[in-house]
């Protein structure tokens, strides 16, 4: 384990401000059951020496409804969320992603900030040093991502330059409900759609910054579906999830809005408006533009081709789920 | 540096000095000598690790010793109540045959020992999914899952 100081931040206006007098130098712990295996497996080049604990900014730790918007504190807990009544009465797609992400007792520490900004998943970038580690992939400043000559059967099939997925489900999820992420630092505040916090080296925030909040509009559609494929069911990551929203615009006229997880650095968003018609010619034609826009930029790599075929059966499964 | 922390374990108070880095399975095994926690993989994947912190079940790999401080926290060691040899879920992993190996044993007592916190009547999904972060090797659950059963008949 690298050696690390630690100190508690008393309120938000505390945790912001030792963040802007340390930046690089201080990370955020949250529920820290990512941020103790960085530590513990050291394959990150350099690592800051003070590590802040935001748990007891009771501030960030709620769930409430309030104009039409669902509003989440970024350190309430995914246990929380998951049995929280507004959870399970308006957003059921929220209940079933946090089921199948890691255990109980993970989710017992783990926060909703903490799941949407937990490092990515590569093999080679998480080398750790007990075996022979840190790898200097395009991450850390090397010449190329080491997963397109190597063994890349779970990386993504849109790369720009790093091949690493979003590994948050909540993001999948969160994108398909068109939520916007609050992200703040000392003396600013900005708002973010949720493809926006990931860029293909990483999240879009500054070493001062932490997400505060999270928005999400109560216009849900008329069903909604979240599935998630993993070697493993429990404790693992998705090796595809897709999240999917059935609305009706008008009386027939339907419009489909569905996010991939597991294909790229940041959840892919299709949305595609048809006469909405209960047969299988339909699904065809809507799974054959679903699926063509999504990987419309697709470039396999030399062991992840499977991840076609896979998304498109998932894609049937889940329009014929939101039918 | 070393740093104080004081909070509840097994329901007495300790007050101890800590590095900032520990884990609170580090804290509990190499300081405190207290061996019934145990460490499988060390990244919140097997739930040997796992101790209950104020009624929740949680993995103590990836808990830093310094979070624990005011807080109250459970072992293995500390679940059986006064004059109790054990407690009537372990007797009830005794007499079920759902100890084999013994690795995963006290981490799955703690999980179900959460459930029941959580729940005075669980039934076997609430059971399954209590235990979904723990694995075992040996007995195919099955056993575990009837243990757990018998337990909550015996409470």
């Amino acid at each position: 384990m690298k050696k690390f100081e630690y100190i508690e931040a008393e309120d938000l206006e505390d945790l912001l401000s030792i963040l802007w007098d340390f930046k690089n130098e201080a990370r955020v712990i949250a529920g820290g059951t990512d941020l103790l295996s960085i530590f513990k497996d050291q394959y990150l080049l350099s690592y800051p020496k003070l590590v802040v604990n935001a748990k007891p900014v009771k501030e960030l730790d709620y769930v409430y409804i309030e104009g039409g918007i669902l509003k989440i504190g970024a350190l309430t807990r995914l246990s929380t969320l998951l049995s929280h009544p507004l959870v399970i009465e308006k957003f059921p797609i929220i209940k079933e992603a946090i089921m199948t992400i890691a255990t109980p007792q993970i989710r017992n520490v783990g926060t909703v900030g903490g799941n949407l900004c937990q490092d990515i998943r590569c093999w080679y970038y998480r080398y750790p040093a007990r075996l022979g580690g840190p790898l200097i992939c395009l991450r850390k400043g090397g010449k190329t991502c080491l997963a397109i000559r190597g063994d890349n059967r779970y990386h993504a099939l849109i790369g720009k330059r790093c091949y690493a997925v979003c590994p948050s489900d909540l993001a999948i999820v969160l994108c398909c409900l068109n939520a916007e992420i609050i992200v703040v630092k000392k003396k600013n505040q900005r708002k973010l759609d949720v493809q926006s916090l990931y860029t293909p080296l990483g999240l879009s925030l500054q070493p001062d910054e932490i997400v505060k909040e999270i928005q999400v509009p109560c216009n849900y559609g008329f069903r909604q579906r979240f599935i998630k494929f993993t070697i493993r069911r429990p404790i693992d990551f998705a090796v595809l999830s897709l999240a999917g929203q059935l609305k009706f615009e008008k009386k027939d006229l339907s419009k489909w809005i569905i996010t991939f997880g597991g294909i790229s650095y940041r959840p892919e968003v299709v949305v595609v408006t048809k006469y909405f018609q209960k047969n299988e010619k339909t699904v065809e034609k809507l799974l054959e533009e679903i699926v063509r826009s999504v990987l419309v930029k697709a470039k396999p790599l030399t062991k992840n081709a499977y991840k076609i075929p896979l998304l498109k059966g998932l894609s049937r499964k889940l329009i014929h789920s939101l039918m | 540096m070393k740093r104080e922390i004081k909070f509840k374990l097994n329901g007495e108070e300790v007050t101890a000095e800590v590095e900032s880095h520990w884990t609170l399975l580090y804290f509990l095994r190499e300081v405190l000598k207290l061996k019934g926690t145990k460490e499988g993989c060390g990244y919140g994947e097997c739930g040997a690790c796992t101790v209950v912190i104020d009624k929740m079940a949680v993995n103590s790999c990836l808990f830093p010793v310094m979070e624990v401080n005011g807080k109250d926290v459970l072992t293995i060691e500390g679940i059986s109540g006064p004059g109790e040899a054990l407690h009537p879920l372990q007797k009830a992993f005794i007499e079920e045959g759902a100890v084999q190996c013994g690795f995963c044993t006290p981490g799955m007592i703690m999980s179900a020992y959460a459930l029941f916190e959580e729940k005075k009547n669980p039934d076997d999904e609430d059971i399954k999914e209590a235990i979904e972060g723990n694995l075992c090797r040996c007995t195919g659950y099955v056993k575990i899952i009837d243990a757990i059963n018998a337990a909550k008949r015996g409470k």
